[in-house]
């Protein structure tokens, strides 16, 4: 079964268009959503939660269609936004008193462990924070109702190296039971080629792609060459090029390279700048 | 919905101090001097608890937070409005039992014209954010802000009126008679069930 089915999701605002955005996430997969700042990533996730009214098209959370009560998916869903809004006084004693009652399977003890694993402290107030802290307590909030999917937007920003890595593990735990499924934002795409089974690429409110993690780094390799060689090769085995004075750079496809040339691996990084260059 | 009291529950005891502190010092005045505007200062400020609670919601982005979290915002309408309700029931209770035991140690004032004075001062207490609430609501704090201030001076000025020419309770029940009381209850009940139905319409369609 799919967490989360997206069919030809639009919303217009001001000069932003989305515009008829598709995507599956699998149950057990982690779906990873790169794009510029203003690429529509915080829209597509807020017209999931409803939070937006779409245009055109449909959401489809655990096979539930659009009409189902969002409020009573929520209970499943472990939402952490690209900015964690709690009253300034609050400290993460009284937020697990809060989500106690907002909750109905809330699980103090797995807070309070999280709490602990991610370095946060419980008596200090939210204003005394750090916006790394302020987004550790949203993740910990996001992973202490026994959630079965996870909206994470942006949710590593602001955080530094070490927990950056602590919490894409945490992730990563997260859906090694069967019915789990995450679904993250980021900018940051090396966070999002450790984790993800899926990559989309959403430039400008379109998408440019969703595969395979796997399968798109098998299909894209980069080569390096001269500028009178890259003419040798069929167009369409060209994605983008980066040229300088005596070398070219480029994104190829792989299938379509001839024998003998040297394609070497891609970063998830290095496919998304070519290929929104190239769009 | 009993996470949303809770929260506002301590939002109210960390930000609304003041206005409780007014009300008792108000109600104890109120009781020693003829000045209306002891009486009716406290109920036209009630106003200002939901919204102030909307202002702080909005500056901590907890108003986008809380549509992550299993509350409809039908929910957070109604933690508002019965946050609102709650402030007026105790600014009644304190202006009353002030009232009271000053009638009773003292032997003066008259109950009829008390019953009077709840009613229009409740009336106000109800009227002033039932007028505010739907458009924070549909436009935000933030937008909403010049209306809020239109309200709020024309509240002053029914006020003000109403200080002039029907607040001796005493002619009130002469002339008129009681029945107006309940009457000007249930004019105030019915704005707030207007008001409350629009905020639940106006939210659910405002985009966060």
């Amino acid at each position: 079964m799919n967490a989360l089915e997206i069919r030809d999701l639009s919303k217009s605002y001001g000069d932003f268009k989305l515009d008829r955005l598709n995507l599956t996430l699998p149950n057990g997969c982690i779906l990873g959503l790169v794009g510029e700042n203003g690429a529509g990533k915080s829209t597509a996730m807020k017209l999931i939660l409803g939070m937006l009214k779409k245009d055109g098209g449909s959401v489809r959370i655990f096979g539930n269609d659009d009409n189902a009560s969002l409020e009573k998916l929520k209970e499943d869903i472990g939402v952490v936004p690209d900015e964690i809004g709690f009253p300034e006084f609050i400290t993460a004693e009284k937020v697990n008193r809060i989500m106690k009652k907002m909750y109905q399977n809330w699980e103090e003890t797995v807070y309070f462990d999280f709490l602990k694993k991610l370095d946060i402290p419980k008596e200090r107030k939210f204003k005394e924070y750090s916006r790394g802290m302020k987004m550790k307590l949203g993740i910990a909030v996001a992973l202490s109702h026994k959630p079965r999917l996870l909206l994470l937007d942006e949710a590593t920003n602001g955080l530094d190296p070490v927990a950056r890595d602590q919490v894409v593990e945490l992730f990563s735990e997260f859906t090694r039971q069967e019915d789990h499924a995450v679904l993250i934002s980021s900018h940051i795409v090396s966070d999002l080629e450790k984790i993800c089974d899926y990559i989309a690429f959403l430039h400008k409110g379109k998408l440019l792609l969703c595969e395979e993690k796997d399968r798109l780094l098998e299909e894209y390799g980069m080569t390096h060459c001269t500028r009178q060689q890259i003419v040798e090769l069929m167009p369409e085995a060209v994605i983008g090029r980066r040229e300088s004075t005596y070398s070219v750079e480029a994104l190829v496809k792989r299938s379509m390279m001839p024998a003998g040339w040297e394609v070497s691996p891609v970063s998830l990084e290095e496919l998304f700048v070519f290929m929104v260059k190239a769009s | 919905m009993k996470g949303l009291f809770l929260k506002d529950f301590y939002m109210t005891v960390h930000y609304c101090k003041a206005y409780l502190l007014l009300v008792l010092v108000f109600a104890g005045a109120s009781v020693f001097s003829d000045n209306l505007f002891l009486l009716i200062y406290p109920f036209i400020l009630l106003s200002v608890i939901p919204v102030n609670l909307l202002s702080y919601d909005e500056k901590s982005r907890w108003t986008v937070y809380a549509d992550c979290l299993p509350a409809s915002r039908k929910k957070v309408v109604d933690v508002k409005y019965i946050v609102m309700l709650i402030f007026l029931a105790v600014t009644l209770a304190v202006f009353s039992v002030t009232h009271l035991t000053y009638s009773l140690v003292f032997g003066k004032g008259d109950l009829a014209a008390w019953m009077i004075m709840n009613a229009v001062l409740s009336s106000i207490g109800i009227l002033s954010p039932s007028l505010m609430l739907p458009v924070l609501f549909k436009y935000g704090v933030e937008k909403g802000r010049m209306v809020y201030y239109l309200i709020l001076i024309l509240i002053c000025g029914i006020c003000g009126g109403l200080s002039a020419n029907l607040l001796d309770g005493e002619i009130v029940v002469g002339q008129i008679g009681l029945w107006w009381a309940p009457a000007i209850v249930v004019a105030a009940l019915l704005i707030l069930a207007v008001s409350w139905i629009l905020s639940r319409r106006f939210y659910e369609n405002r985009e966060l």
